[in-house]
């Protein structure tokens, strides 16, 4: 007889139903954690201080031979049973940890080989002087680096000190569509970080900056940090190392980079473009720099089921609060034509999303004051799109080493005016 | 006669014993058990990430054939990948292990002091702490 197939993502709803109440764990046992190892297979560890309690012990077989039972090859083996662990080996799963049941003392805590970030969003701050914005979206083309560019030219016209950072390692360009050859720093982003490995970090920083040849005329700067360097060498022996953890993780790495740019720099906004995709660098990025967020899409099915994974992941892990402050729509593309009718289902998806998601539910929190809510037509709203035209001089391939307002006005309009908004009275300016 | 290594099970019980003896002021013959543990824990780590052994058990290549006082550095060459950081990161700096030798059972106890088996004891627990954790990955 073949062994019945239990999907990965049935194993929650079996660990939940396994629990239950928790009757049968001695509280002196608790908290239990319910391991789902690399393989997905979940396991029970608790603190070795009641290793020598037989009780105990007994009662934890009991839910390792239930587990095994309900979730078959996705749950413990019997050959490892309960692992009774130092308390340092329980408290660092807190970041991945979710409790079975509200009060039972039991959770279920992931161990990852890569994505970790997105369980979690950092506290740490930036300076009160810097305004980071990460731009990200789920799928590539949808203009995320032409929007850089132009964002950075609308922002130092209005005299800000602009530091763009590509962050798309895998997919470099924005510098090279940005910055003349001739002006193309020695160094870029994947060079500090190896050269970091190593402790050379310092040694590449002033040398990994650039100015596009049309800030010149600017009352505000703008300094681009490139993915690599002029030549950018042997860029695949250097990228198969860049997510190399150090002394400190990766996203620790990324962080100090980003001071070191910003005491450089001295900017008082940052660009950031984000890898797209649910990557590991696009996941510190919207969560641990302390950046504002644009999330870029288009309306199809595809960026929209892209977003729920994400947004509902948010929810789940009851991190919904911590980012939905930080976060904004962007529609991308937009028929430059007419884009009205696109915007309202646009619109309409979109508020769907953060309000399945990220927004309170009013009836249930019973004040409305205090919720953050937001009905479909409130401008508001995060869920209200920031919307880049898709215009013919961009699409006829318009250079963002030459901006000229002919060119970036018609498809972005309405975008400088959204952001100026959210920036509120700090960037204050006539239209380009 | 000799059965076959079971380099999980030996680290546990030579911890477990070393914890024994140490309760009871036997620091001499817990040292030897710590230094065992240390050594049985790297191994079993090890051969979780591919150390070839036979069919006894038994590490196949000369360089993996050492105590924990030769095995320490080789032992960290094992640890790679994504995860190797956090692998790393649980085991003390430095050669814990340096003045430790397996033919000091034939010593007198009264080289075994406590200040001599501190650092062995913590390098042993943290030895147990990467076990623990990569049997919670799975990997044990």
């Amino acid at each position: 007889m073949t062994e019945p197939f239990i999907p990965f993502d049935a194993v929650w709803r079996r660990v939940v139903e396994a629990v239950g109440s928790g009757e049968g764990i001695p509280e002196r046992a608790r908290p239990v954690y319910l391991v789902r190892n690399l393989y997905g297979q979940v396991g029970v560890s608790v603190s070795d201080a009641v290793e020598e309690d037989l009780s105990c012990r007994d009662a934890l077989q009991r839910l390792a031979d239930r587990l095994h039972d309900v979730l078959g090859p996705h749950g413990p083996s019997p050959k490892t049973g309960v692992l009774f662990v130092d308390q340092s080996l329980l408290t660092s799963l807190d970041g991945t940890a979710r409790e079975v049941r509200p009060g039972v003392g039991v959770y279920l805590a992931d161990r990852l080989v890569t994505g970790g970030d997105w369980w979690t969003v950092g506290d740490q701050r930036a300076s009160r002087d810097v305004r980071r914005f990460t731009l990200f979206s789920v799928k590539g083309g949808v203009g995320r680096s032409t929007t850089v560019a132009v964002l950075a030219w609308h922002l130092a016209r209005r005299g800000e000190r602009v530091l763009v950072a590509d962050l798309d390692l895998e997919s470099p360009g924005l510098s090279s569509a940005m910055l003349d050859e001739a002006s193309q720093p020695d160094f870029g982003i994947t060079d500090w970080f190896i050269e970091d490995l190593v402790g050379q970090g310092g040694h590449v920083v002033d040398r990994m900056l650039a100015a596009p040849s049309w800030t010149e005329d600017l009352e505000g700067a703008v300094h681009v940090a490139p993915a690599h360097g002029r030549d950018p060498g042997e860029y695949l022996a250097k990228l198969g190392r860049v997510y190399m953890d150090n002394r400190v993780g990766w996203t620790a790495r990324l962080m100090e980079m980003l001071t070191r740019l910003e005491e450089a720099v001295e900017p008082t906004i940052v660009l950031l473009e984000s890898r797209s995709g649910l990557h590991d660098i696009a996941a510190a990025t919207v969560t641990d720099l302390d950046a504002e967020v644009l999330l870029f899409a288009v309306d199809a099915v595809s960026h929209w089921t892209d977003y729920d994974i994400l947004f509902s992941h948010w929810r789940n892990l009851d991190l919904a609060r911590k980012i939905r402050q930080r976060v904004r729509i962007v529609s991308a593309l937009t028929p430059g034509s007419d884009p009205e009718p696109y915007l309202r289902r646009f619109r309409e998806r979109s508020w769907t999303l953060f309000n399945n998601h990220l927004y309170d539910d009013v009836e249930v929190s019973g004040d409305a004051t205090a919720a953050f809510s937001f009905d479909l037509p409130d401008r508001d709203g995060p869920h209200e799109p920031v919307p880049v035209l898709w215009t013919v001089g961009f699409a006829s391939g318009a250079s963002l080493r030459h901006l000229e307002p002919s060119t970036v006005t018609p498809a972005y309009t309405q975008f400088f005016e959204r952001f100026d908004d959210i920036m509120g009275s700090s960037v204050e300016g006539t239209e380009p | 006669m000799e059965h076959p290594a079971d380099f999980p099970d030996a680290h546990r019980r030579h911890w477990e014993d070393a914890q024994l003896l140490l309760a009871r002021g036997r620091l001499a013959n817990a040292d030897h058990l710590y230094g065992f543990s240390a050594e049985c824990g790297l191994k079993a780590a090890m051969q979780s990430q591919g150390m070839p052994v036979d069919a006894t058990g038994a590490p196949t290549q000369k360089g993996h054939r050492k105590h924990v006082h030769e095995l320490w550095q080789t032992s960290k060459a094992f640890l790679q990948g994504r995860l190797a950081r956090q692998y790393l990161q649980l085991l003390p700096a430095g050669t814990p292990f340096a003045d430790w030798h397996h033919n000091n059972r034939y010593a007198h106890r009264g080289h075994a002091t406590g200040a001599n088996l501190s650092p062995h004891h913590q390098a042993a627990r943290a030895i147990r702490n990467l076990v623990q954790r990569m049997a919670q990955d799975g990997h044990l």
